[in-house]
């Protein structure tokens, strides 16, 4: 070993500190680049025969915790998912209004009922009068405003899914991009970590969108699965199709049959053929679950809530009950109905009574459409009754020989005392076994016109053409989306006097049409269906009108004080995890600079030895 | 560019000091609003609460307002009923006062005054508040009672009180002025008898006695109530036979003829002749006199009364069927609503008077306090003042003073009805404790108001003070944070090389 040979080993040395200032200088430039993971230079030394003859370096690494990069990924999707959660949720909350303010849907509501009341007391007053069409309009009107709200951010989740497949299907491809360079590269060494980095990137901000598993993250190739198991990325990357519709409205559904689908889907084909990636829920976090959860169940919620508002108000003041007559045929004894007294489709006749001392609820709905037959139980929200649907497609006369027969009640008998033909119908128990009484049968029928005598009145139609609303289960339903048509009756509107005239002579200072309303919005008790995906209070609630709007305004802010409080605590999980990550992965300016200064006299002595050397050669060219 | 979820060390510090920052925004608009909360999704749990107090507190408001509306109305009908009591009193004393002097001819001033008093009741009973008339039962949109002139007079197409009630005179008094009753002597015996049977017009005979020995009475007898009065000897001077009438307004005539031996005998008896059929012709002859005698006062003043009956308690008012109406048995079958004016223009149907007017004033109570001026209570008084104030006398008539009298005599009665019942102040009474229940709400609905304001306020409301201390609290925990943040920054090794 000579003068030559330290002379190369300075040099070597030299080298290798250029190429160390050139990775931090990168690691300081990049300090704030975000998913930037420091770099490090290795190095080792060249020996020949034990000899050292200079320094090498190794390949560029990454500081870089896997299984903290996989814990970010996963919880990366639970915060995308919460933050789009939070976000719907909160506006939902918001549009309902501040508490107790002037817009608040229990608010309107209240004034409703107030100036109801007020109508009680006054009501040959003009005023009065006008006053609670004015409330009622108001208070339908919120209702239109708010299942707008509902259906445009229905609509927005549906432009947002339509964005967020896209951007998934651009990761995906660059993604495909980036592997296929690695793969390339790494047949000639270790692949650059900069591209690593990048691939990561993409990862990162796909698991955002979606739940993804990365398998073989370290490697050149890797594979990317959902959580489902459903595979994205897998040498090639799959292609995701999302047919987006432009408008969503409350009629517009989800459906695992392509034919009764109302809003787009994700599909994914592959070599066995297309898979709507919703039907079965193999989407499981991220901000697309999110968004899914919301156009299919969160805010379909929040709009039947908003419906069974709707149609138990319409119902609630529009509807007569007309208890049957007293009955007996030989030793059965019973009531008698006349069942074409059941004017419009969905309205109904309840019959009571009891068996082996057990309460026992049928009801018959009418219904025109005979293809939505038969009805399940669910069809009303009493949780109690069992539903028959009627199919009146061929008049009364035919659905009462029909009920006559194909009934099917256990020791109840269903006669036509006036002979087949007859809509005149008894409902006599089993007579002398007496193991059945019944108890009592009433017609439930929504009021078509305000003069017909009775005290119910139809202040709120279906639409602005005054159709009228009797829940109708015919097609997909009159209660769906009626929270968007519902309106004040344009004749009640035109002359506000129906609000007391219940008949042609009926004084204007008479009472009995507005206590009746009145009692039926504050005091009846009826049967709800509460909807919810989420709560345990999901079902049948019963209650008044009142409590039930309470029920629904307290239920949607205490939902997106649940999605806030959720989004919070992955807030905190996240944070966390992004501390760690950046103490582990992240760049520290201070070691940086101490890295630099070591350099720095690594360099002056490599270079001294350089001088020193030149200066020994000097002495010996010079003897 | 795509933007990792991974943030740089930089920005978690960032976050942390925006948060701060929006909490203490947060604090400070909470201290100006005064409310914790602006969604229900900020009040949490306690969402539920309040926006059920929040609607018993919308329900409690309506029925104050409620109560201060009725409280209203009824202090105007407490206040019109003191003053329909006070009229019929002060009319009372007038009738009582002044003497039989038409001065204008055909009404005495008592008459007159009666007639002003009765505008001043119709006015009353006319009482409205904001276009509602508080006497016309459910038809609150209208005066429920017509100008008095149109009921005394009629409207020109119909017929007024004075036509109704000269149209039953003559039915009552009957063509021959015996107040449909037939005088029939035959031999020794005079039989009195109803010429039509069970006719509402004219007298009915309920019976007759004597005190004499020499009388036999047999009788009521048939459908016509016939008495017969048989002469079987002569009666003694002194002794007297009483034949007892009832009069269509339900009061009662008895006419006492008592024999004398003077000739002529004077009023109210008759001579004792030779032969007991002699005396029958004599008494037959002073019962005639008597009778008509009586129909011309009593009969009259009756009848008049009944007419105001027939007037004032149906709707439409029963007429008598004719012309011609001196010989008419019966009312007309079916009146029709364009014969006669109808005095109460209000509602008039099946509900009963008190609740043709409802009130909730709390959850689960209801008050009634509707009233019709055609209830008897209000109708009473004004029905018998107009009779007496629609009459009409002329100084020629021989028989006006009695009549008058007649008349007089049986107003007063029925303008202070002891019993209170036919008196503006039973529905006074039953006001009153309405009132009463008002009061109890309004107290009741007070505090329960005062309750949930409170309760409201703890749930959305803030604690000043606490909220202030929290201020501070944060404002020192983010100075200090900006501080440190700032000489953490400036904390690198950059500095010193």
């Amino acid at each position: 070993m000579g003068l030559f040979g330290a002379l190369n080993v300075a040099v070597s040395g030299l080298r290798i500190n250029q190429q160390g200032l050139e990775v931090v200088s990168g690691n300081i430039a990049n300090s704030e680049t975000p998913g930037y993971t420091r770099k490090t230079l290795g190095q080792f030394e060249t020996a020949i025969g034990g000899q050292i003859i200079g320094v090498r370096r190794t390949e560029v690494g990454r500081e870089l915790d896997a299984l903290l990069q996989r814990q970010i990924r996963s919880e990366g999707a639970s915060s995308g998912y919460f933050d789009v959660r939070k976000d719907y949720l909160a506006r939902l909350d918001q549009s309902l209004g501040i508490p107790g303010g002037a817009n608040a849907l229990d608010t309107l509501y209240n004034n409703f009922t107030t100036a109801l009341q007020a109508l009680t007391t006054s009501p040959d007053s003009p005023s009065v009068r006008t006053n609670v069409i004015n409330e009622a309009s108001f208070f339908a009107s919120r209702l239109n405003t708010l299942s707008g709200d509902i259906q445009a951010m229905r609509t927005e989740a549906e432009v947002r899914l339509a964005s967020a497949t896209d951007e998934v299907n651009a990761l995906l491809v660059e993604i495909e991009r980036l592997t296929n360079v690695v793969i390339a590269q790494s047949y000639l060494g270790n692949p650059e970590a900069s591209l690593l980095d990048q691939r990561d990137r993409n990862i990162d901000q796909l698991s955002k969108l979606l739940d993804v598993q990365v398998v073989n993250n370290d490697g050149a190739d890797l594979k990317i699965f959902t959580n489902s198991g459903v595979a994205l990325f897998d040498k090639t990357a799959v292609t995701l199709t999302f047919d987006q519709r432009s408008l969503v409205t409350a009629t517009n559904h989800y459906s695992t049959d392509p034919n009764a689908r109302g809003v787009g889907t994700i599909m994914i084909s592959s070599g066995v053929g297309e898979v709507d990636l919703l039907s079965a829920n193999y989407i499981r976090s991220g901000e697309i679950a999110a968004y899914v959860e919301l156009r299919d169940r969160t805010l379909v919620d929040a709009q039947a809530q908003l419906d069974e508002i709707a149609h138990n108000l319409a119902l609630a003041l529009g509807t007569t009950e007309t208890a049957g007559t007293a009955a007996a045929a030989g030793a059965q004894t019973g009531y008698a109905l006349d069942i074409a007294a059941l004017g419009q489709p969905g309205d109904s006749v309840t019959l009571n009574y009891t068996e082996n001392g057990t309460a026992k609820t049928v009801t018959f709905i009418r219904v025109d459409d005979p293809t939505v037959l038969p009805l399940s139980n669910d069809a009303t929200a009493n949780p109690d009754d069992m539903v028959i649907g009627v199919d009146y497609s061929g008049g009364a006369a035919a659905a009462a020989n029909w009920l006559v027969a194909n009934h099917g009640l256990s020791g109840i008998t269903i006669a036509q005392p006036g002979g087949a033909g007859t809509t005149t119908l008894q409902f006599l128990d089993d007579g002398a076994a007496a193991t059945t009484d019944v108890s009592g049968v009433a017609a439930s029928v929504a009021e078509t016109g305000f003069s017909s005598g009775n005290s119910a009145a139809p202040v709120f139609v279906d639409g602005a053409s005054n159709a009228v609303y009797s829940g109708a289960l015919d097609g997909h339903t009159q209660k769906l989306g009626f929270a968007a048509r519902i309106a004040v009756n344009t004749n009640l509107a035109a002359n506000p006097a129906h609000l007391v005239k219940y008949a042609a002579a009926t004084e204007a200072g008479d009472p009995t049409r507005p206590m009746f309303l009145f009692d039926r919005l504050t005091q009846d008790t009826r049967h709800f269906t509460f909807a919810s995906s989420i709560s345990a209070s999901s079902g049948a609630y019963g209650g008044t009108v009142s409590s039930f709007i309470q029920e629904v305004a307290a239920y949607t802010g205490q939902i997106a004080d649940m999605a806030a409080r959720e989004k919070e605590g992955q807030d905190i999980v996240m944070a966390s995890l992004e501390a760690r990550y950046s103490e582990t992965s992240g760049v520290d300016i201070d070691e940086e600079m101490t890295r630099l200064i070591m350099l720095q006299n690594s360099y002056a002595a490599n270079a001294r030895v350089i001088s020193v050397a030149q200066e020994m050669l000097d002495q010996l060219l010079n003897m | 560019m795509a933007i990792s979820n991974v943030s740089s060390p930089l920005t978690v510090m960032a976050q942390r000091l925006t948060a701060m920052r929006s909490q203490f925004d947060d604090l400070q608009r909470q201290l100006a609003t005064g409310k914790h909360a602006e969604t229900y999704a900020e009040l949490g749990r306690d969402a539920s609460l309040t926006i059920g107090f929040r609607a018993k507190q919308a329900a409690i408001s309506g029925y104050q307002e409620t109560i201060r509306d009725v409280g209203l109305r009824l202090d105007m009908m407490q206040s019109a009923l003191t003053r329909l009591d006070a009229i019929a009193l002060e009319a009372k004393g007038a009738i009582t006062a002044h003497p039989f002097d038409l001065t204008n001819g055909k009404q005495t001033t008592a008459q007159q005054s009666t007639r002003e008093r009765l505008e001043e009741m119709a006015s009353l009973l006319n009482s409205n508040i904001h276009g509602r008339y508080l006497f016309a039962g459910m038809g609150t949109d209208r005066p429920p009672v017509l100008d008095i002139d149109t009921i005394f007079y009629g409207d020109g197409i119909r017929d007024g009180l004075q036509q109704v009630v000269s149209e039953r005179r003559s039915a009552d008094l009957g063509a021959d002025g015996l107040g449909r009753l037939t005088l029939t002597a035959a031999g020794t015996s005079v039989t009195v008898a109803e010429a039509v049977a069970a006719m509402p017009f004219g007298f009915d005979v309920v019976g007759a006695t004597t005190t004499s020995s020499a009388v036999s009475i047999t009788g009521p007898v048939g459908a016509t109530n016939a008495v017969t009065v048989d002469f079987t000897g002569l009666p003694v001077a002194g002794e007297s036979v009483r034949l007892t009438l009832n009069l269509p307004d339900a009061t009662s005539k008895d006419l006492v003829l008592t024999a004398t031996t003077d000739t002529p005998p004077g009023e109210n008896a008759f001579t004792i002749g030779a032969t007991a059929a002699a005396t029958a012709a004599n008494f037959n002859t002073a019962l005639d006199t008597a009778i008509k005698a009586s129909a011309v006062s009593d009969l009259a003043a009756a009848s008049s009364y009944a007419a105001a009956e027939d007037f004032f308690d149906n709707n439409p008012p029963q007429r008598v069927d004719g012309p011609p109406f001196d010989s008419a048995t019966a009312y007309v079958a079916a009146p029709g609503p364009n014969d006669t004016v109808i005095w109460y223009a209000g509602e008039d149907g099946a509900t009963a008077d008190r609740e043709t007017a409802l009130a909730r004033i709390d959850d689960n109570v209801t008050v009634k306090y509707g009233a019709r001026a055609n209830e008897t209570a209000l109708r009473w008084a004004f029905q018998h003042m107009a009779v007496f104030a629609v009459e009409e006398f002329s100084i020629a008539d021989a028989n006006a003073e009695a009549r008058y009298e007649a008349l007089a005599e049986r107003v007063r009665p029925a303008l202070d009805d002891p019993s209170g019942v036919k008196s503006p102040r039973s529905v006074g009474t039953d006001l009153a404790f309405v009132q009463q229940a008002l009061e109890a709400a309004e107290e009741r609905n007070a505090a329960g108001d005062v309750m949930i304001t409170d309760m409201i306020n703890d749930i959305e409301g803030i604690d000043q003070e606490e909220v202030a201390m929290r201020m501070v609290a944060l404002q020192t925990r983010l100075e200090a944070s900006y501080q440190v943040t700032a000489i953490l920054s400036r904390l690198t090794l950059t500095n010193y090389l």
